[in-house]
């Protein structure tokens, strides 16, 4: 079977996001959008993967991006947002 | 680690039950909560030196002894007079323990926070440099993924906020595996007027915190790089901050503009120990006092706690003193900018650090206690492993000597790096003379003057593992050979001690030796050591590893007139090539031990100081008349080697004839391979032999003229127990194509 495991890194909460507070700060905040109250970024990744069914697939791409070190656990978090069978 | 605190609140601190009795007893209180946190972090090794303090006083004072020292050790970073009102500022520091588990982060903000100690010098940043130290890379995925994120880091920081990497130096050995050391180093420029101490020396001026915002990462952050790595160190995220550049960036003209008002009287940036080393160094080295509320701090996270705020590192942060009369200029350009900023208080000359919550007294204490940890005096002790290694003998050759030098060619340790520095924007800036993979140094002018500086950086850790005192002094005259290879003089010295755990008088016995090795040569050749860095614990707890001794050295050179810098490549066929310098039986902690036989011992080289100071004098000399088309200074793998490296630019080759050019009693491996230190590889004007003959005789050298350039593309070498060709495509290759064959995926 074909599964496709949409993933988002982002750094910890507790960890700065320079990108996400540059995008608040000046092209959000200066064009008056005060009720932006924050802003983080984060990296997605749709990755195919065959696998035996669901839970196989989603604990393979999370196995898979921890051991090739795809993002750093000390600093990010990985959240698996969809595991969805492809037609 | 003991517990100490009150009722309400407890905290885990780093210190002796002496240095807590101490405390108390001075204070004749307990410590509160937040006062614990600093005493914590301000007693850490990274912040108090207070296990080498005893040792770095064998440096002898710079200020007092070289009138053209602005700023010495103590200082956020050595400053020094180059003439005519300008001045260079330079430091390098220490970013392992980050490093090592987040190696771009951790990396990105070394750069940052070195970049930092410049700016507060005054001076504008314009170069970085970057020794590192990694495990072997060869089907080693983790050495591979740190020296590529590491490298992205330093990369992705130095080129967005503008400032070009210069120059570093990369050694692999299997110590370094899990603790890879980064060395980040930074150069500033600025005039004399500019130049701003790191003190709050007047009562009355307005102290100024301005950057980032202070958030909760990165607290302990100098606890933690004070204790060896252990399994736990994958969850002490807190340490490991996030860089910023374009922050940076900002803060970095706003600084500058800054201090050009002439308003700013001390600036110091926020590092190791954040708010509370800043403030309390700021006015325990200027003889005063401050109060202010932690309420005034802007904050990235609500309900912060005083003890989170004073122990925060994060990033891109500084403070300033500020003279009364300037301060709203001063806050203009901080608003121009757009760069946050808060006025804490006023420095008075309490000689008390009073902080308070509202109307809580939070820290009421001498700065001093802080800022002046007491020292410990540590055991040393020569490991008995020693005798061993060194008595270990070259096994007997069965390979070729061409067949070994193409291996030597392309080993990590020899091969090109430029698969690192081309990440690196080396040019940024129209300052760089000399380029990396051009001369043995990186050499920039000073825009505006006929004023050319240049710096390297490094040491051999292998022969300092084998001889921690002469490896020290073999790497100061071997950076101070760089120095000069590119035609400039070497003027002072920082360094950045990467060595084990203290604690074990082994590890501290390497660190007490090298000190040694390092202040003696420095006497020796009127150089002044205007700062440094000490990095322990660089150690792994559950595979009981030791980094091997990494004594890093940065030399600053200069030089007026750029007739008078010179680059490694050959120029011209039919010049002829001397080697000047003695080679001895030193194959110890040699590449060729290490390459072809997997062998760390061996005798390693000895330093004669006598002979690289006359060597230097006889070079920078000679220099001047320009007899010397192209020079290089032999290194690692022995002078067939450095011949090689030289060869490979312009695609020339040699006709060397060795016979009778060396000491009877050594063998054709101890000539090739040796690497004893101070010699160079010298192209001379075909035309003004004899004139370089009647000079060099002067200053009674050691000098051998081995060969001529030729038109061929090959080396051919006679005179030895075999005669050998070498050929320069198929070596430049395998040169070029080890890292990044590594890097890309092949091996």
């Amino acid at each position: 079977m074909e599964y496709i495991v949409e993933v988002v890194l982002e750094n910890k909460p507790a960890a700065r996001d320079p990108v996400g507070s540059t995008i608040q700060k000046d092209l959000i905040a200066k064009q008056g959008y005060d009720m932006v109250l924050n802003v983080r970024t984060g990296q997605y990744l749709r990755i195919y993967v065959k696998a035996e069914n669901e839970q196989l697939a989603e604990r393979f791409v999370e196995k898979m991006c921890n051991d090739l070190r795809i993002f750093n656990p000390v600093t990010q978090n990985l959240t698996v947002l969809s595991v969805k069978k492809k037609n | 680690m003991p517990i100490v605190g009150n009722e309400r609140d407890t905290v885990e601190v780093a210190l002796t039950e002496r240095e807590i009795e101490r405390i108390k007893s001075i204070l004749g209180r307990d410590p509160y909560i937040t006062e614990w946190g600093m005493f914590d972090v301000m007693g850490s090794e990274h912040c108090s030196y207070k296990s080498s303090r005893p040792k770095l006083k064998l440096f002898e004072p710079a200020e007092e002894n070289y009138d053209y020292v602005l700023a010495g050790p103590g200082q956020d970073a050595g400053v020094v007079d180059i003439g005519d009102d300008y001045c260079i500022a330079f430091r390098i520091e220490s970013h392992n323990h980050p490093s090592a588990i987040e190696p771009y982060h951790g990396a990105a903000t070394g750069i940052g926070g070195i970049i930092r100690d410049i700016l507060c010098m005054g001076m504008f940043p314009i170069a970085l440099l970057d020794p590192l130290r990694f495990g072997r890379l060869k089907n080693n995925s983790h050495s591979q993924w740190l020296l590529k994120y590491v490298v992205k880091g330093i990369a992705d920081y130095g080129n967005c906020t503008g400032i070009p990497t210069i120059g570093g130096e990369v050694e692999f050995d299997h110590s370094f595996e899990n603790n890879c050391l980064v060395n980040v180093a930074c150069i500033g420029v600025g005039k004399v007027e500019d130049f701003t101490p790191s003190r709050a020396s007047k009562p009355g001026d307005y102290a100024v915190l301005m950057g980032n915002s202070t958030g909760r990462d990165g607290i302990h952050g100098v606890t933690f790089a004070s204790r060896t790595l252990t399994e736990q160190s994958e969850s002490d995220r807190p340490a490991v901050q996030i860089g910023d550049p374009f922050s940076k960036k900002l803060i970095i003209e706003a600084t500058i503009e800054a201090v050009k008002t002439g308003y700013v009287r001390g600036l110091k940036d926020l590092g190791g120990g954040g708010l509370s080393c800043a403030s309390s160094e700021l006015t325990g080295d200027g003889g005063t006092g401050i109060e202010f509320d932690v309420n005034k701090i802007f904050t990235r996270e609500p309900n912060m706690t005083p003890f989170e705020i004073m122990l925060s590192e994060s990033q891109e942060r500084m403070m300033f003193i500020v003279k009364a009369e300037g301060l709203e200029t001063i806050l203009e350009i901080f608003k121009k900018y757009e760069t946050p900023y808060a006025v804490l208080g006023k420095i008075n000359d309490s000689k008390l650090l009073r902080i308070t919550d509202a109307d809580n007294m939070v820290v009421e204490l001498d700065p001093t206690l802080l800022s002046d940890f007491p020292a410990i005096i540590r055991e040393e002790k020569r490991p008995d492993f020693l005798d061993d290694l060194i008595n270990q003998k070259t096994p007997e050759r069965s390979l070729k000597f061409d067949e070994i030098i193409y291996r030597l060619i392309a080993s990590e340790n020899i091969c090109s790096k430029e698969w690192i520095y081309r990440q690196y924007d080396h040019e940024v800036g129209v300052r760089s003379v000399v380029k990396c993979g051009d001369g043995d140094s990186g050499v920039l002018r000073i825009i505006g003057t006929n004023k050319y500086i240049s710096a390297s950086a490094g040491c051999n850790s292998k022969h300092c593992f084998l001889d921690p005192y002469e490896g020290a002094k073999g790497a100061v005259v071997e950076i101070g050979c760089n120095i000069i290879s590119n035609g400039l003089k070497p003027i002072a010295m920082v360094n950045c001690c990467n060595f084990g755990n203290p604690e074990k008088p082994t590890s501290f016995w390497y660190f007490s030796e090298c000190v040694k090795g390092m202040a003696d040569s420095i006497k020796f050749l009127n150089i002044p050591c205007v700062g440094g860095n000490v990095s322990f614990y660089n150690e792994d707890e559950v595979l009981q590893k030791v980094i091997k001794p990494t004594p890093i050295i940065m030399l600053l050179g200069y030089i007026e007139g750029q007739e008078n810098i010179i680059t490694l490549p050959f120029k011209k066929s039919g010049n002829p090539i001397f080697l000047i310098g003695e080679t001895k039986n030193e194959l110890g902690g040699s590449e060729y031990h290490s390459v072809i036989y997997n062998i760390e011992g061996g005798t390693p080289p000895k330093v004669n100081l006598d002979f690289a100071k006359r060597t230097w004098d006889f070079l920078l000399d000679v220099n001047k008349k320009g007899y010397i088309k192209s020079i290089h200074d032999v290194n690692k793998g022995g002078f067939l080697i450095t011949i090689l490296e030289m060869s490979f630019p312009n695609e020339l080759g040699a006709d060397l004839n060795l016979y009778d050019c060396f000491d009877k009693d050594l063998t054709s491996e101890q000539i090739v391979f040796s690497e004893s230190v101070g010699r160079f590889i010298i192209e001379v004007d075909a035309d003004k032999i004899k004139e370089f003959i009647v000079l060099i005789k002067k200053y009674k050298l050691y000098f051998k003229e081995i060969g001529v350039i030729t038109e061929e593309k090959q080396i051919m070498i006679k005179g030895l127990e075999e005669n050998f060709n070498l050929d320069i495509m198929k070596a430049k290759n395998l040169f070029n194509s080890t890292l990044p064959r590594i890097m890309e995926g092949d091996m």
